[in-house]
């Protein structure tokens, strides 16, 4: 017991703890919480028959908006995991020192004053923030009142407060079977409430005023002041509940007699004081024998009337200033009536207690600990740091907490196993996961021995005494050992264990080993080295191909992508024909365009580049259009100020150079199963820091983002890669806080039905606030979509985006309704059936396009789309696999084209090919519709990924819906939420241009019925010229047409005799692509197109398409091209692909079925571009020129495109020419565009 | 009326049904199936989009086992242009509704309706009210289901894909109740094209789009 409180000049407290923590106490380490939830919901059923939603996941749920709160004093929650029986453990921020193993010396000084002051300052200003979030601690105590050593210059030691939500995520305690909050900290209010809860209760949900908080404190700052613990040591908890009884019933009982005091007194808070002070000294002569340490409470109260009495005599000692005021906020906190007990901000909005606010509190911007930043990357971009530098901007001492717990989970770390290793392995029994049958207040009556508050205690050595000496109640915060983290708790569960009844039909009272209340705390430092240790490569190199029946050539359709504007020029590189070698599959586009340090050969050459690169008034326009956005880049460096003007491209490349990012080693981790690069350390670090450094410029770097997204996407960062995708843009969020996501509709019933049913074993979808959350999102959707309605099935498209973007409704909205405009826009409108049959027909087409074998069986056994590819493309196949799956099936739809869940379908029927041609009907139909989650996604991602490639794009063309379906209106009323229609030039989803332009009749789609009529897909003829000679035209007309109306250069003529035996031939000509024109106004023609397609198709020819509107077509384009020279387009002279005058060798005679064909068709000397369907000027591809040594330049397409894409090429390949010399083959190309103007015309 | 497959000597005679599931959105129609087809229950099952398939033979006596072919449709009202579809060529039908929600049953007996107008002439209808372990929630009595049921002709059920109570009755009841005999004749050959075995689907339906010969 401190027996002398004279004053002294000494600061030895401040030194202690300057000492006792190290530099490491300083850095936030991490820290797990775990305990166990109630299980009380295990058999019950709610009103529709479904069970209750257990206890572990509504934890689960309420815990997420934890994570979102950002708060200097607060730790910041990181993560919460659910284990097995109901065990969850929150990991949050965490520190060594904590209030509990710190104390002050006595006797009390100025400066112990001050700091003390300081710290109660801070605590009530997170606590004022916390209740503003409507956040009530409940259990406030020393222990988790953690305390980050002083810097020399403030010597106040920065507060920061751990496991504050517990009480919130247990929805106040309802979720778990033991009281929150330590009884020693507990105001005399919360304590009787928790006492008479009957645990077995539905409906017993304790609410407490915030001011319960206030109390914690000031039993906190008493224990402080005195170095005495407020209770007395030995008081059972017996005691002190009578204790805290007497005093609130004294409380209760003089209300009276306070009112009429505030009435004479004007503050608020003065009235508080005195009718506490009062009510102690009441309480100090009615029970003198309580509970109470009278060397804590009492003592101070005496403290405080001598001080009162010295500053009545005029004395005006600032230590004394400094104590009283202490001393005041003491009484207040302990204002034993909780309506007349001053929260936290009536606290600091007064003087009495707070003198000067200001020079305690934080500033709020968020420490560069709470925001993912890449510090480092400035710094180390000083020219005089070696480029080769291992990994210099990737150090993990350069990424903060959150990374570093993701890359440790990466590394294979694991909350629950670090809680079993420190606490030993639960050993929990189904008894002793009954619910405790008895209420607290039976309980107490029984031997205190099995005192079943015991568990409350909350370091290690009050869980020691679980059972034993609950009794004894050891507190006093000096006696606490500094860092033990419970080596001996071990011995502890093992004696909680032997004690507890393991009988069935007694009470089980004892909950201690539902809650610990220790933290198990894991240093930053014990993270790295089981990251360092833990992260070795993985080099198993996985070079499954796709494995065609022929050699593989690929076109990459996919190289020209609408996204591509402005990443094209990488690209285009991409480009390229492989002929004749299995093993030259494209990778995907950006894994060739992947910015390496090859471009920018050392890091001095990057720095030059940046700082040379005039700013881009994109990069400016968007910095202003986006207010409050961060600056990119931390500019302190004054070496590096360019960076901040750098286009985003130059930035990736700079922290891939940074990374060592090689292209041998880009190359190695391409080649890796994704599955490997996602348990990678070093490449998700990498992954990390660059699509960080990217999204910090969005949305200027929206391109960047979209090509580094092609390659893969970092887990960590998905929910905000997805949205910068999808281009939404946060100053929008203010449109769905105006949607009305409340007023009952029509959907309501379907929709109520369906989200307890939507995707429940996630952890959130299946937490009430996930429903909540989700209705909310279904309505608002809707609300915005006055022209779409709910179809059983959008709940699940809708899960991925609020599964990720929990916490940010407005995100998970914002993706959900650009998702659904750009790639299922008409498949929620009342009546789809046009849509859906439209997307099975282009589905069937796509089949036998590329199987026809598998086609045929399928077709013949009726084993047909209709029966099982409807929640495929309804949902885009949400409906069918886990969310962890769909994430990674929709990273590749996002940026892919949107015909790409076609391919995605295909690729899974030609996982099954081996098993669905050895079967029928009945095992299609079963396998399709139990056992499809259990395919390998990511190999069907790939495979559809390069079906993808080969396929041209104008089959994919979706049939347009009939002419009496009225589009769909724009919604342009006050509540339509007409900011989230892609207007901006980042965010364009559709570009508007495509409506200015109607195609020309060659260049638009057949109705759904002519599509379903037929049997291959159409082709236009701008992709048959991008095919080029890798595909064969075969011309069916009579002979005579053939010569004398002319036809396509190199096309092959098939005449009628030869139309059934045709296939073998073909075979020995061995093209990639057959196209098949006839005459298409002519009945006769089209029904010999139709025999010969099934010939083709029957003898199992792939890759087989009909040219959409025949020879009439090629006529038509042509003529168009030949109109727009003759208008006077100069840069361009055309040339016809007409070939008046066949030569012999290109056409069959009837007779002869073994006359020779030549095996290749003569080099072409010309070239022949296609504008692909959809693409607008400034997103053109550059065709494979290099290739082909062209001398002349064709272009087939619509009005108004040809001369701009020409134009556009041209400026790309200038650009280009200067951006990066060393790429030759696009200096030829440049130098072959300029020269096209000299080619001559030739006419048909 | 139902394909007759001889599997196996001695083994008896299995007979082929097509059986489809009709009834409102959340009543418990894919749990039903789940619960006969592979004894399961699942708190959380997702909701049936389109149509889902299974099989399930039932024996009926020593020598005959009848087999279902079963198609689970979806029951939001949305997707009701599809019912055809599956029924149009079904030898059975079960109508389902939950017994805690009036409105689930008013949704059965116009499925009924539908059934009797537009299905084949001879189908045999099954009634069954789900959740019965629900009991103390119930909203509609057996009585009254019962007496729909003899009024309209349907066999009638409660039965509970939780529990399990009755589910195997069901359709063991159903099994009992289709025409074997008339089938041994081999007569009204319903199936389009005779070889198969599956479970013809009809795609021609006048209430789907024009998509049926698609490709065929």
């Amino acid at each position: 017991m401190p027996s002398s409180r004279t004053i002294a000049t000494t600061d030895a407290s401040l030194l202690q703890l300057t000492d006792q923590a190290a530099s490491a106490s300083n850095t936030p380490g991490i820290g797990l919480f775990p305990f166990y939830a109630s299980n009380r919901n295990g058999s019950k059923t709610c009103r529709n028959g479904l069970p209750l939603i257990s206890a572990a996941t509504e934890i689960y749920g309420r815990f997420q908006s934890l994570k979102a709160l950002r708060y200097p004093g607060l730790c910041e929650y990181l993560d919460i995991s659910k284990g097995k029986h109901g065990r969850i453990i929150t990991v949050s921020e965490y520190y060594q020192v904590s209030l509990a193993t710190w104390s002050v010396s006595t006797p009390l000084t100025e400066t112990t004053c001050a700091t003390i002051q300081g710290i109660a300052i801070q605590l009530l200003e997170t606590l004022q923030y916390l209740h503003g979030q409507g956040i009530i601690v409940h259990g406030l105590q020393p222990q988790d009142v953690l305390l980050i050593p002083p810097s020399a210059a403030t010597r106040i030691p920065t507060v920061k407060l751990a496991n504050y939500g517990l009480y919130h995520m247990t929805n106040n305690g309802y979720h778990v079977d033991f009281p929150v909050g330590d009884p020693h900290y507990l105001a005399p209010e919360a304590l009787l409430a928790v006492m008479e809860r009957d645990f077995d209760g539905l409906d017993a949900q304790p609410l407490m005023l915030s001011a319960v908080d206030s109390w914690a404190l000031g039993v906190m700052l008493a224990q402080l002041l005195t170095s005495a613990s407020f209770w007395r040591p030995a008081a059972t908890l017996t005691e002190i509940f009578t204790t805290l009884e007497s005093l609130y019933h004294l409380a209760l009982t003089t209300k009276a007699d306070t009112i009429t005091d505030a009435e004479n007194t004007p503050l608020p808070l003065t009235a508080a004081l005195s009718t506490s002070l009062s009510l102690w000294t009441l309480m100090q002569e009615r029970y003198p024998m309580s509970a109470l340490n009278p060397s804590c409470v009492f003592y101070l109260m005496d403290q405080y009337q001598s001080h009162t009495a010295l500053t009545a005599d005029g004395t005006n000692d600032p230590t004394d200033s400094a104590l009283r005021r202490l001393l005041q906020l003491v009484f207040c906190c302990l204002n034993p009536n909780e309506l007349d007990r001053p929260t936290a901000t009536d606290l600091l909005s007064d003087s009495l207690v707070c003198p000067h606010p200001q020079t305690y509190s934080l500033d709020m911007e968020p420490d560069t600990d709470t925001d993912l930043r890449c510090e480092a990357l400035t710094t180390q971009t000083k020219p005089s740091r070696p480029a080769h530098t291992t990994s210099p901007i990737v150090s993990l001492s350069a990424v903060n907490l959150t990374v570093i717990y993701h890359l440790w989970m990466v590394a294979g770390g694991k909350a629950g196993k670090e809680c079993d290793r420190h606490i030993g392995q639960e050993q929990l029994t189904a008894i002793q996961r009954i619910p405790p049958a008895l209420g607290m207040d039976l309980l107490l009556s029984r031997d205190p021995r099995s005192d079943s508050y015991s568990h409350a205690g909350h370091d290690p050595s009050s869980s020691l005494m679980t059972s034993a000496e609950t009794s004894d109640w050891p507190r006093s915060p000096a006696s606490h050992p500094s860092d033990d983290f419970p080596s001996s708790s071990l011995d502890a569960q093992n004696e909680a264990t032997d004690y507890l009844p393991m009988d069935s039909t007694m009470p089980v009272a004892d909950t201690t080993y539902l809650y610990r209340g220790e933290t198990i705390a894991l240093p930053r430092a014990q993270l790295e080295q089981f990251i360092a240790t833990n992260s070795e490569m993985h080099y198993d190199v996985h070079l499954d191909h796709f494995d065609d029946d022929g050699d593989v050539v690929v076109i990459d359709f996919l190289a020209g992508t609408e996204e591509d504007a402005e990443s094209l020029l990488d690209t285009a590189l991409i480009v390229q024909f492989t002929t004749g070698s299995k093993r030259s599959i494209l990778l995907p586009t950006s894994a060739e365009a992947m910015p390496t340090p090859a471009q920018s050969p050392d890091l001095k050459t990057t720095n030059n580049r940046v700082t040379c690169r005039p700013i881009e008034p994109k990069w400016s326009v968007a910095a202003q259009l986006v207010p409050g956005k961060p600056e990119p880049l931390n500019h302190k460096d004054p070496s590096a100020p360019a960076v901040l003007h750098s286009s985003p491209i130059a930035i990736a490349d700079m922290v891939c150079a940074l990374a060592g990012m090689t292209p041998a080693r880009t190359k190695e981790y391409q080649l890796m199963k994704l599955a490997i690069r996602e348990r990678d350390c070093q490449y998700q670090l990498f992954r990390v820091t660059l699509f960080q450094t990217l999204l910090d410029q969005y949305p200027a770097s929206r391109t960047e983002i979209i090509k580094q997204a092609r390659v893969d996407i970092p887990p960590k960062l998905r929910p905000q890669i997805w949205s910068a995708i999808l281009g939404v843009l946060r100053c929008d969020a203010w449109v769905y806080h105006h949607i009305d996501k409340e007023s009952p509709s029509d959907a309501d019933k379907q929709i109520n039905v369906d989200i307890p049913r939507c995707h429940q074993y996630h952890n959130l979808l299946g937490s009430s606030v996930g429903h909540a959350k989700m209705r909310r999102l279904l309505k608002g959707w809707l609300r915005a979509n006055p022209h779409l309605v709910y179809w059983q099935g959008f709940d699940s498209v809708t899960a991925p985006f609020l599964s990720l973007h929990f916490n940010d409704e407005y995100q998970a909205f914002a993706c959900l309704y650009r998702f659904v405009a750009k790639y299922i826009p008409r498949l929620f409108t009342a009546d789809n059936s046009q849509v859906m049959y439209g997307y099975f027909a282009v589905f069937q087409h796509l089949l036998t396009f590329h199987d026809p074998e598998l086609s045929s069986h399928l077709t013949s056994a009726g084993f047909t789309p209709q029966l099982y590819a409807m929640p495929w493309f309804l949902t885009m196949f949400t409906h069918v696999f886990s969310l962890e799956k769909i994430y990674l099936i929709w990273d590749k739809f996002l940026v892919s084209t949107k015909s790409f869940p076609h391919f995605f379908g295909l690729a899974i029927l030609r996982h099954a090919r081996a098993m669905l041609l050895t079967t029928g009907f009945n095992e299609h139909i079963t396998m399709f519709t139990n056992a499809l989650p259990s395919i390998d996604v990511e190999q069907c991602i790939q495979n559809a990924y390069q079906l993808c490639q080969m396929t041209p794009p104008s089959l994919m063309a979706l049939p347009p819906e009939s002419d009496d379906v009225a589009p769909p209106p724009t919604p342009t009323t006050a509540t339509s939420p007409h900011v989230l229609q892609p207007t901006d030039h980042h965010c364009e989803a559709h570009p508007p241009m495509a409506t200015q332009h109607p195609e020309p009749w060659w260049l638009t789609p057949i109705s759904l019925t002519a599509r379903c009529a037929e049997l291959v897909a159409r082709i236009f003829i701008t992709d048959v010229y991008v095919l080029g000679d890798l595909a064969l035209l075969l011309d069916i007309r009579s002979e005579q047409e053939f010569q004398q109306e002319g036809h396509v250069r190199h096309s092959i003529r098939i005449p009628d005799s030869l139309l059934t035996s045709v296939s073998n031939y073909l075979k020995s000509v061995h093209r990639h692509y057959q196209i098949i024109v006839g005459d298409d106004d002519k009945p006769s023609d089209v029904e010999r197109v139709t025999v010969f397609t099934e010939q083709l198709i029957q003898a199992s020819f792939s890759h087989v398409c009909r040219m959409h509107g025949g020879i009439g077509a090629v006529r038509a384009a042509w003529d168009a091209v030949q109109a727009q020279s003759t208008a006077g387009v100069p840069t361009v002279t055309a040339v016809s692909p007409w070939d008046g005058a066949p030569t012999g060798n290109h056409r069959l005679s009837a007779g002869s079925p073994t006359s020779p064909i030549p095996p290749t068709v003569p080099e072409k000397d010309f070239v022949m571009v296609g504008l692909a369907e959809g693409s607008s000027a400034h997103q053109a591809r550059i065709p494979p020129l290099c290739r082909c040594k062209p001398q002349k330049l064709v272009l087939v397409s619509s009005k108004g495109r040809a001369e701009s894409r020409v134009t556009v090429w041209q400026c790309q390949a200038n650009m280009k020419l200067t951006a990066a010399s060393s790429a030759s083959t696009l200096a030829s190309l440049g130098d072959y565009l300029r020269n096209a103007g000299s080619s001559t015309s030739l006419a048909p | 009326m139902a394909a007759v497959r001889s599997s196996g000597p001695g083994a008896g005679k299995v007979f082929n049904f097509k059986l489809v599931l009709l009834g409102e959105s959340a009543v418990g129609k894919s749990s039903l199936v789940m619960r006969f087809v592979k004894d399961q229950f699942d708190d959380f099952r997702e909701s049936t989009i389109g149509a889902a398939f299974f099989t399930q033979s039932v024996p009926v006596d020593d020598n005959t086992t009848v087999k279902f072919e079963i198609w689970d449709t979806a029951g939001q009202e949305r997707y009701k242009s599809l019912a055809p579809m599956y029924y149009r060529n079904a030898q059975c039908a079960v109508v389902v509704y939950d017994i805690t929600q009036a409105a689930s049953f008013e949704k059965a007996k116009n499925w009924v309706k539908e059934l009797q107008r537009q299905a084949d002439p001879d189908i045999v209808i099954a009634l069954v009210g789900n959740k019965n372990d629900l009991a103390s929630r119930r909203a509609v009595t057996t009585d009254e289901s019962q007496a729909y049921a003899n009024e309209a002709h349907l066999l009638f059920q409660e039965a509970s894909a939780k529990t399990g109570a009755n589910v195997n009755e069901l359709f063991k009841s159903i099994a009992k109740k289709m025409p074997l005999e008339s089938q041994k004749q081999g007569q009204k050959g319903l199936r389009n094209s005779s070889a198969t075995n599956r479970p013809s689907v009809d795609l021609n339906n006048a209430n789907t789009p024009p998509s049926g010969n698609c490709a065929c």
